[in-house]
């Protein structure tokens, strides 16, 4: 049996870096969005929906270098559909596999799913 | 061996518990053994078939030849248990010939697999020695429970498949790692995955439906909206931050219009007067729920995107699930019957009343908390003082010049940083946006109080279900018009009266 070694702590790839912080800024730009658009027919599913947004945005933070999402401030509502960001940030989970991301990933891909599956 | 201790766990909390277990050892897949979790994989399978097996029968209705009707995922149970018992087999040889090791079986897939032996037993237990036939209601509670175990032997095997696929990856050249084991597993268990997720799409989230759902704890939302109003009042107290205001009218948002459907079921039951429901309190509600639309929109603006506190989050996360519990039907909003079946209406109008005296106080201190300390997002804040000044005269009662007004505004220079101090010209505008709020809090409140109907009180027992005596929920009101908090009852205009 191999000795036991003291682990190191996992840093994700500058790749894995990347899209951990492309699918944060999604996440912020899908609660931006779920939280400008109007109540219409369905006020508690949008207010459901940036709750979501909001957590998962939470989730992918967490997991980035530090706990910070250095975000350049240009994160704005331009009218785009919040599930549509998430599915693009959904998407990007599958560019690496998943022993690439931190800890935490496989809970927010399940989360991820979850909302997307709930909200739409 | 000394007998487990006695569970008092309804078969159905056992699985969701199960399901919960897997579901969290998603969080460090990678970092598991995956040989131990293959080993506990056959364990979580064959409880998995137990459980399945135990409930043969329940959900058949009698036929000529007292045969049983096939059910659906019984093949794929079949085909996972002999990947088991396969694995298993490969496992036992190379753990006593040559280069043998042991290797300890996963704590978690042990711990889910005693849940399901549990049910089983507890299913086997109760289990009616002959029957004319399932009602609906048992039937869909049978296929919910059949869905749910095949879910959890599906997050079960994924969990497994990447802890054996890491081990595969970081581990294969360690001298005597078992490659051979590792492949032969993640193979066989890959096939069950795939087997257990054909059957989770067919039937994945829509069979729970059906599921039986034990009674709503009669305190829960009451205990909830405690929480939630004292984690409020404390982020708006200590070091209160552009998140924390959004998050709040969020927050405060979900309640108002969470409120409005309450209210209207209430009006439904005949427990408030419906005419003062439909004239003054559901306008009065809307009203309150759009200005925490709109608070929410411009605080989401201004946000930085700073963290919101864990314990204010944690309490609107349980304020939100204990509403939802009360409130959803599963896809659906719930009917005054639903409800009704869910908790007794009569006690849960003072707790209304109770959140409506408490939205007036965050409110309040909501605004209160609205000053030039506060660091936003420069981008929007120069958006928003741009469409302040746009839409005002000069002179006002506050500048003479546009170029006054102004230089109460953020510098230029800030535009590209990363936050900002709250500009003195917006502070004005924003805490007016938030006395919108108290005023319409207020107005809900007022409209609120007194609304219940006193003689239908007494026959609702016997329309919507037995009241439960002495529930603790909802005195909030009453507690504090007898400490003074709040003035008299209001004169009622109502056409009704």
């Amino acid at each position: 049996m191999p000795s036991p070694t003291i682990q190191e702590p996992f840093v994700p790839s500058e790749e894995a870096q990347r899209i951990l912080r492309e699918i944060a800024e999604l996440c912020d730009r899908a609660c931006r969005e779920a939280d400008a658009l109007p109540p219409g027919d369905r006020p508690m599913r949008n207010l459901e929906l940036a709750f979501d947004a909001d957590d998962l945005l939470d989730e992918a933070i967490s997991m980035l270098p530090g706990g910070v999402y250095a975000s350049d401030g240009s994160v704005e509502s331009v009218g785009a559909d919040p599930i549509a960001l998430l599915r693009r940030a959904e998407r990007l989970t599958v560019a690496l596999p998943i022993e690439h991301f931190p800890r935490g990933m496989s809970h927010f891909i399940v989360h991820l799913i979850d909302t997307i599956r709930d909200r739409a | 061996m000394s007998a487990p201790p006695p569970d008092g766990r309804s078969v159905g909390e056992l699985l969701v518990e199960a399901e919960q277990q897997v579901r969290d050892a998603l969080h460090d897949a990678p970092d598991r053994a995956g040989l131990a979790m293959a080993q506990g994989w056959i364990e979580v399978v064959g409880a998995a078939a137990e459980l399945w097996g135990s409930l043969r029968g329940l959900d058949d209705a009698p036929t000529a030849g007292g045969g049983e009707t096939p059910k659906p995922g019984a093949d794929g149970m079949d085909q996972m248990l002999a990947h088991a018992t396969s694995v298993q087999r490969r496992i036992a040889r190379a753990s006593t010939g040559q280069g043998a090791f042991a290797t300890p079986v996963d704590e978690t897939m042990v711990e889910v697999a005693g849940l399901h032996y549990r049910a089983a037993d507890m299913v086997e237990r109760h289990k009616p020695r002959a029957t004319a036939g399932p009602s609906p209601e048992l039937a869909a509670d049978i296929e919910a429970t059949r869905t749910r175990i095949m879910h959890t032997v599906y997050v079960a095997s994924h969990v497994t498949t990447v802890a054996l696929s890491d081990d595969l990856s970081r581990r294969s050249r360690e001298a005597n790692a078992p490659t051979g084991i590792w492949t032969d597993a993640l193979r066989r268990i890959g096939a069950s995955e795939a087997i257990a997720g054909q059957h989770v799409r067919q039937g994945y989230p829509g069979a729970l439906q059906g599921e039986h759902r034990d009674p709503v704890h009669p305190s829960r939302l009451a205990d909830a909206q405690s929480a939630w109003d004292v984690e409020a009042h404390r982020a708006l107290s200590q070091a209160p931050m552009a998140s924390t205001l959004r998050y709040i009218a969020r927050v405060e948002d979900f309640r108002a219009r969470a409120g409005m459907m309450f209210w209207r079921l209430a009006a439904e039951a005949g427990l408030v007067d419906p005419s003062q429901h439909r004239v003054r309190l559901s306008p009065a509600l809307e009203n309150m729920a759009e200005r925490w639309g709109k608070a929410t929109d411009v605080w989401g603006g201004l946000d930085p995107r700073e963290p919101v506190a864990g314990p204010l989050k944690a309490a609107g996360a349980e304020l939100r699930a204990a509403t939802r519990e009360l409130l959803h039907d599963q896809a659906a909003p719930a009917n005054a019957r639903v409800l009704s079946s869910r908790t007794d209406l009569a006690a849960l109008v003072p707790t209304l009343q109770n959140s409506l005296a408490t939205a007036v106080d965050l409110s309040h201190a909501f605004r209160d908390t609205i000053d030039s300390m506060l660091l936003v997002k420069p981008k929007a804040v120069h958006a928003l003082q741009n469409e302040q000044i746009r839409e005002m005269a000069f002179p006002n009662r506050r500048w003479a010049t546009e170029e006054e007004a102004r230089a109460q505004g953020m510098p230029l220079s800030s535009l590209g940083s990363q936050s900002t101090p709250l500009p003195p010209l917006l502070v004005a505008t924003l805490r007016g946006q938030a006395h919108q709020s108290v005023r319409a809090a207020t107005e809900s409140l007022s409209a609120a109080t007194g609304i219940e109907r006193r003689p239908a009180r007494q026959e609702t027992p016997a329309r919507w279900g037995p009241a439960r005596a002495g529930t603790p929920v909802g005195t909030g009101v009453e507690r504090l018009r007898a400490v003074g908090s709040i003035g008299p009852r209001p004169a009622v205009d109502g056409p009704a009266r």
